[in-house]
């Protein structure tokens, strides 16, 4: 091969290989500018402009405490309609802790201590000093299986104040009983003139027991008809022996504040034992119904039974 | 020969450059405009799934209160992971919960999951809603970020309501809408400001749209438009320009306008909906409103110092907030972009700073109640001292006109960040934020932090503050932030413990907690 050969050679090598490199680098910014080139949008999508959200509004808690060295009370506290501005950062020390009905923590934030008052001095430089006493007032978006707001002292593992929400709530709900979350709230008590509060004295009539029962709802509107009730009547002794029982429906779906009232028949042995008795009202025994508050559907009460 | 072949490749090496530089430009030409096409780097957009109906229908419990919560996932990530319940009150079509996040529009689509649960007793086990009639409880789908098709279980279009229904012993009812909206390119911002900021029936509005880099140097763009709704057109355009402007009377009781930039490229930076109340008489009156649910957003209320003016509608109290978002909150990228999950208020009663004392702070009536208990913080303006954070109380003190102190300010609260610097002498009680720190309680925390704020072989700098006898801890903290052009320390530029801190915020507010 002579010199031009060599060259001619060369020259097509390189021709070729800088084609390559050509074929390269154009597949190369293609193929990168096609997976990095932004979606357009040089037309936007309509879309709605955000609703001013003044009417439907959540449930929000609002609870005041009272501070004061070594002390925390309970001021006040409601639920109502509106936003919470949630929980922002503070120091560790006191824990807000918000529990359900079996005490489960469901959510928990620190709190500043509201006696420890900042300010600035007249040079410039800041200081810091200890209120006699300050209110706390503390928000949070309230859902109906909140039971307790309890606020902890973190560095010494104390409860300084614990607070019933189910009262709040209830507040709220005779308030606005049309919440989908303002359950009836059903309660039975027993009701027979001349009865005293507790230990009142039955007499059964040819081995007829009666005693009236009331149930009232406490709650909110939405109600059910044909909740079950069950009333017994059993010894005084640690067995508790079920003597009698009856068990009843309530008829109709009770608004807030409305009764329903039932005489309860007991069948008794004309040799029953004068003496002490436990009678029992259960609202909705097995839970088969919504109740704002299943606690307080039991009432118990002690009888003194006398033979004519 | 030796000669000869020398010579041919000196030859050849000579003609080699002209081969090397005829390439280079051939390259270079078909290069140039798919460079021209390709943002710095990706380019982001909003993706919102907001649920506006519930009816848990078979799925309700009937011995338990309805307590419906949805979990969300865009892209894979959940956006509701405490299970936070949607408050099923009166009429279940107005729960209207919104779940956002960012996503990278160079993926071309964004996998989508709404699941529905409604919360039992604590003894039991949640039930889980079939909201969908296919096979399966939960809906899957897929948006098409070009095209804004939604596919999979639900076929339609973002932006438009959707309902879906199960079978079953566990059906339910579900509404939503999914929206895409504030596109967000690297290297472009857009301000988008209304004047006057609380208007009057009758008032001429002017709406502003203005570009900038991300040094907030003027920029000039494609396009820079407006838009007012219900217009789909925009309502001013400026080509080859940097900003643009229109005017309105409204004619109704609240008007809503958005600002959008469109680079050489088609790249586009678009703020979200900015809605205006007129002639509002409320305790507290939106100004930019962006954020329907204000758990999605960051609630900011301005507050006029009785001290210092005469009234919330005292012109020069107005001139301040105005001022005071379009330079402090909108004049700082950040802030500028979490502008979409902002939504600014005004008090209609005059709160009180001082006299004497920056710190001492006096909401309006009835802060910390009801009316108020959405404010994630009160800005209370005054032309006397101010710069202080009363973050007990949810209260701010800000001197009007003064833009880096409102930034520093809201750097405590709501963000959670503490100061960076050593209070010259004064006290304070300092506490190591978490999550997100910016100051440390030693040493050896800091550095095992700095991996996280991209600061691998960086130092820790220490200072210290006279502790006060009220709290405990210690004098000597550490941090990461430099000493100077800083967001807390010398109110200058947010850095990267600052950012971190008020991303993360954010990004909750998109979880529905802010």
């Amino acid at each position: 091969m002579n010199d031009y050969m060599m060259r001619k050679l060369v020259k097509q090598v390189l021709f070729l290989l800088i084609t390559i490199l050509f074929t390269v680098m154009i597949l190369f910014t293609v193929t990168t500018s096609v997976g990095a080139e932004p979606a357009l949008q040089p037309t936007p999508v309509p879309r709605q402009p955000p609703r001013l959200d003044i009417e439907y509004l959540p449930k929000l808690a609002l609870v005041e405490l009272e501070f004061t060295p070594g002390n925390v009370e309970f001021n006040s506290g409601y639920i109502t309609k509106g936003y919470s501005s949630g929980s922002e950062q503070a120091p560790p020390g006191l824990q807000v802790q918000l529990l359900d009905y079996v005490g489960k923590i469901i959510e928990s934030f620190n709190l500043y201590n509201p006696l420890i008052q900042d300010r600035i001095n007249p040079d410039g430089t800041h200081s810091q000093s200890m209120l006699s006493k300050a209110e706390a007032k503390i928000n949070f978006a309230f859902v109906a299986i909140m039971k307790t707001m309890r606020l902890v002292d973190t560095n010494n593992a104390k409860t300084l104040v614990e607070i019933d929400l189910e009262p709040l709530f209830k507040s709220y709900c005779l308030e606005n009983p049309n919440d989908l979350d303002c359950v009836a709230d059903l309660v039975p008590f027993f009701f027979h003139p001349g009865w005293e509060i507790d230990n009142p004295t039955l007499s059964p009539d040819m081995g007829r027991l009666t005693v009236k029962v009331v149930i009232q709802n406490i709650g909110g509107n939405v109600s059910s008809r044909g909740v079950p009730v069950l009333v017994t009547l059993s010894t005084d002794d640690r067995q508790r022996e079920v003597l009698a029982s009856r068990r009843f429906r309530i008829t109709t779906a009770l608004l807030p504040g409305q009764e329903y009232t039932r005489d309860v028949v007991f069948m008794l042995r004309n040799d029953i034992p004068e003496g002490l008795y436990w009678l029992e009202a259960n609202v909705d025994p097995n839970n088969e119904f919504k109740d704002l508050a299943h606690s307080n559907n039991v009432i118990t009460v002690h009888v003194m039974i006398r033979r004519p | 020969m030796w000669l000869k072949g020398q010579l041919a490749r000196c030859t050849l090496t000579a003609k080699l450059p002209q081969f090397v530089s005829v390439g280079l430009l051939i390259s270079l030409l078909i290069i140039s405009p798919t460079l021209a096409l390709q943002p710095q780097e990706s380019s982001l957009a909003r993706v919102t799934i907001t649920v506006e109906k519930l009816d848990l229908f078979e799925c309700d419990d009937v011995t338990t209160t309805p307590d419906p919560y949805v979990r969300v996932m865009i892209n894979g990530e959940n956006l509701n992971p405490g299970n936070r319940e949607i408050d099923y009150y009166e009429s279940p079509t107005y729960p209207r919960q919104g779940y956002s996040t960012y996503v990278n529009l160079a993926q071309k689509t964004v996998d989508m999951a709404i699941e529905l649960y409604d919360a039992d007793d604590p003894w039991s086990d949640d039930d889980h809603c079939d909201i969908f009639a296919g096979e399966g409880r939960n809906l899957a789908l897929r948006l098409d970020l070009e095209t804004c098709a939604i596919t999979g279980d639900v076929t339609s279009q973002c932006n438009v309501y959707l309902e879906t229904q199960g079978t079953g012993g566990e059906a339910a009812t579900i509404g939503f809408r999914v929206d895409v909206d504030n596109f967000l390119t690297p290297g472009v911002q857009v301000r988008c400001t209304h004047d006057p900021i609380k208007p009057q029936p009758g008032d001429t509005v002017t709406i502003s749209a203005e570009v900038f880099d991300d040094d907030f140097t003027q920029l000039a763009v494609s396009q820079v438009e407006i838009y007012v709704d219900p217009m789909t057109a925009p309502v001013a355009t400026a080509t080859n320009a940097d900003w643009t402007i229109f005017s309105i009377t409204p004619t109704v009781n609240e008007f809503s306008y958005y600002c959008r930039a469109v680079t050489a490229s088609n790249a586009v930076e678009e703020t979200p909906w900015h809605v205006v109340p007129v002639g509002y008489n409320r305790p507290v009156i939106p100004v930019v409103y962006t954020t329907e649910n204000r758990t999605n957003a960051l609630d900011v209320v301005f507050i006029a110092d009785r001290n210092s003016y005469s009234g919330s509608n005292d012109t020069q109290f107005l001139t301040a907030v105005a001022d005071m978002i379009r330079n402090g909150f909108y004049g700082e990228n950040i802030f500028l972009k979490g502008g979409a999950r902002t939504n600014f208020w005004i008090a209609r009663d005059t709160g009180e700073v001082g006299p004497g004392d920056a710190c001492k702070l006096g909401g309006p009536d009835h802060w910390g109640d009801s009316t108020f208990a959405f404010a994630n913080v009160g800005v209370i303006v005054t032309t006397g001292a101010g710069g202080c954070a009363r973050r007990s109380r949810r209260l701010l003190s800000v001197t009007a006109g003064d833009f880096n102190v409102v930034r520093h300010e809201v750097g405590h609260a709501p963000f959670g960040l503490a100061d960076e610097y050593d209070k010259n002498g004064g006290s304070s009680c300092y506490f190591q934020p978490d999550p997100n720190p910016n100051i440390y309680e030693t040493e050896g925390d800091c550095h095992d932090d700095l991996a996280n704020l991209n600061r691998v072989g960086s130092t820790c700098r220490r200072f210290e503050v006279n502790y006060p006898p009220v709290c405990d801890g210690p004098g000597i903290w550490w941090t990461s932030e430099p000493a100077t052009n800083d967001m807390m320390n010398d109110n200058l530029e947010p850095q990267a413990a600052d950012l971190r801190s008020i991303n993360y915020y954010f990004d909750q507010c998109g979880k529905g907690g802010c």
